[in-house]
């Protein structure tokens, strides 16, 4: 397995292991386009108590970091009202198309886009040690309990 | 085409290298290098990753005239090189004189090991080396496929100065008549043998634009044996301002900038050794891999900061000096407010890579979104919808060219150090070294384990544009209601269409 892979493989394992109640996590484990969160913990002032996480990674990860994070589409915040930030309407998103030359398939369905940004990322050789999925989550655990006020 | 052998070490192992050879000069000393190696056409590049000294208790036998260590001790390597994919460079020394060359004992001991070695192959390649008093050395590795020995002929040594050494009888022909008269001017200033270093360079340079066409036009005058310019855009009537050795008609019939350029430049040549070899295509096309991993130095002038990334991902895995260069005006009303660029010198192992400054994220980001993302960011006013050009000017461009030149000059004669970081400010006409410190947790240059550094086409896959089609990610799952919700929580929610960055 090419280091990039191993490195999404590695990554997506730790940041379960944190980031996931079930402790599980897929990826992509052909071109390393994707990693999925499975049920994140979700604080008070949701509709759900976990929700899955999608994080598109350029083909470039770990020199760049993911842009935007999707959830499922499904997600409200407990009084029915939609979270700031998440943006629905915006899910026919194909992380395939703008990578890869063959044509896309088919549009996927239930994800739901939602604000991250990443300016200052610094990965280390050691994922424990400078940026990494497990930022990413971490930045996102925070947007979640922030967007919920 | 046979088969021949290269080696790329940083400095820093060279330097090792030479004192563990080189202390006891009595009696012959040997050492071990685990190097990956770059498969090209009609070469084998051993990239070194690490220097194993032999114990005192390692050598079965060690005179002035054979040395032989212990079986065990090289079994263990070999083990390493199987469960690691590397490859083994035998080094010992000749340490009463220089020009060293193998004895007949040495070409039959080595011979009897690569036929036993060969079952590790591929990846696996062995090679001996076997160095002088003055750290001159002759090579030779196994060509597994053609079942014979061929010579290692060139060992680059990555750091400041940037030294290329030729096996012992495999030096590259001194400077003609022709030549001679033709750098003169310049001989005068960096010497006979660092022009005859610049002669023999192989340099891909990235970027045939503004930026590009000046370094291009300075290194062909310069002498630089063969440089690959490689850009895939065509002319066009807003470049003839800055892109130097373009013409009015070429501009206006599109022509491909590299085509321009070659046209152009290769006339201060020899009609038969052309210096400019026009690639239209995008730098990181798979087609170019090879040619670009084959290169003594690479040299980004574009403005993406994906192809940077890119160049820079090459280098470090390849060990192979890269010089990166930018510029950037900021005006307003048609007055400059601010103005400059900078020259970034990357010396794998040695000195910050671009990963380790980390200018280049946001830029990154922005350009591979995907076209959704891209939609939904300048919707939210994230980043602007329609690229507005840059302001441009020929004059920022040759001083940042230039400066770059400069420093691949003082960094391949030695004339000079080197400055790793060079920044030129436009307003007020200074240029000044900048810190560049390099990170030393750095996930693509640094020493620690699970780095990129000197890992080869191992760790440049999986970066490379894709060929094949990934998996797409399935549906989220459905998730139970929260049974925690807190309806108060939310009583002083005010906007939920807040449309500001909110990382």
């Amino acid at each position: 397995m090419a280091p990039r892979l191993q490195r999404i493989a590695s990554e997506a394992a730790l940041a379960a292991l944190h980031y996931s109640q079930s402790k599980r996590a897929s990826y992509d484990d052909e071109a390393g386009g994707w990693v999925i969160i499975h049920d994140f913990p979700l604080p008070r002032g949701y509709n759900y108590s976990t929700t899955d996480v999608l994080i598109l990674l350029p083909p470039s990860y770990p020199q760049t970091p993911p842009d935007w994070f999707y959830v499922d589409y499904n997600l409200r915040l407990a009084n029915g009202l939609r979270p700031p930030h998440v943006f629905y309407g915006d899910t026919s998103y194909d992380p395939n198309r703008s990578m890869f030359r063959q044509e896309p398939p088919p549009t996927l369905q239930g994800w739901t886009a939602c604000c991250l940004h990443i300016h200052e990322w610094r990965p280390a050789a050691n994922p424990l040690s400078g940026h990494s999925l497990l930022s990413v989550c971490e930045l996102i655990k925070k947007a979640f309990e922030r967007w919920r006020r | 085409m046979q088969l021949h052998g290269e080696v790329r070490i940083p400095r820093s192992l060279w330097v090792r290298l030479g004192e563990v050879l080189l202390t006891d000069r009595v009696v012959e000393t040997k050492c071990f290098m685990l190097c990956r190696t770059l498969e090209l056409p009609g070469r084998a590049i051993f990239l070194v990753r690490e220097l194993i000294e032999v114990p005192p208790d390692g050598y079965e036998e060690r005179s002035s005239s054979r040395v032989v260590t212990r079986r065990e001790f090289v079994h263990s390597l070999l083990m390493r090189c199987e469960d690691e994919n590397l490859s083994l460079l035998e080094a010992h020394s000749h340490p009463w004189a220089p020009n060293p060359r193998f004895s007949a004992i040495d070409h039959y001991s080595d011979y009897q090991k690569f036929l036993v070695t060969q079952s590790l192959s591929p990846p696996f390649r062995h090679g001996t080396l076997v160095f002088g008093s003055d750290m001159g050395f002759d090579g030779h590795m196994w060509d597994y496929e053609n079942q014979q020995v061929v010579p290692i002929t060139r060992m680059f040594v990555v750091g400041a100065p940037y030294e290329v050494r030729y096996a012992t009888g495999a030096m590259p022909p001194e400077l003609s008549k022709a030549q001679r008269e033709l750098y003169d001017r310049q001989v005068r200033a960096l010497g006979a043998a660092g022009q005859q270093v610049l002669n023999s360079l192989q340099v891909a340079l990235v970027g045939a634009g503004g930026l590009g066409s000046q370094i291009a036009q300075a290194l062909t005058l310069l002498g630089i044996g063969r440089i690959w310019l490689i850009d895939p855009d065509r002319l066009e009537p807003s470049n003839l301002n800055r892109v130097v050795g373009a013409t009015w008609f070429r501009g206006l019939r599109g022509w491909r900038k590299v085509k321009a350029l070659a046209q152009s430049f290769n006339r201060a040549r020899e009609p038969e050794s052309p210096a400019i070899m026009p690639i239209a295509q995008d730098a990181r096309d798979p087609d170019l891999l090879p040619l670009l991993l084959g290169c003594d130095l690479l040299i980004g002038a574009v403005d993406s900061a994906t192809v940077r990334q890119y160049l820079n991902l090459l280098a470090v895995c390849a060990l192979i000096p890269y010089l990166d260069a930018g510029v950037g005006i900021r005006a307003e009303a048609g007055r400059i407010q601010q103005g400059g660029g900078q020259v970034q010198l990357v010396l794998p192992g040695e000195t910050a890579c671009l990963s380790c400054v980390g200018h280049l994220v946001r830029q990154s980001v922005e350009e591979q979104l995907t076209p959704e993302q891209r939609a939904m960011s300048i919707q939210r006013g994230y980043i602007q919808g329609e690229p507005i050009p840059n302001p441009q000017v020929v004059f920022l461009n040759g001083v940042v060219a230039n400066l770059l030149v400069w420093e691949l000059v003082k960094l391949c004669t030695g004339c000079l150090a080197v400055k790793p970081y060079v920044y030129y400010d436009l307003v007020e006409q200074m240029a000044f070294p900048a810190l560049a410190e390099r990170n030393p947790d750095c996930f693509l240059c640094s020493e620690q384990v699970g780095s990129l550094l000197a890992t080869g086409m191992e760790g440049i896959q999986g970066f490379q544009q894709r060929a094949v089609q990934g998996k797409p990610p399935p549906a989220p799952h459905a998730h139970p209601a929260s049974d925690k919700s807190d309806k108060s929580d939310l009583s002083d929610l005010s906007d939920n269409n807040e449309t500001h960055p909110c990382q």
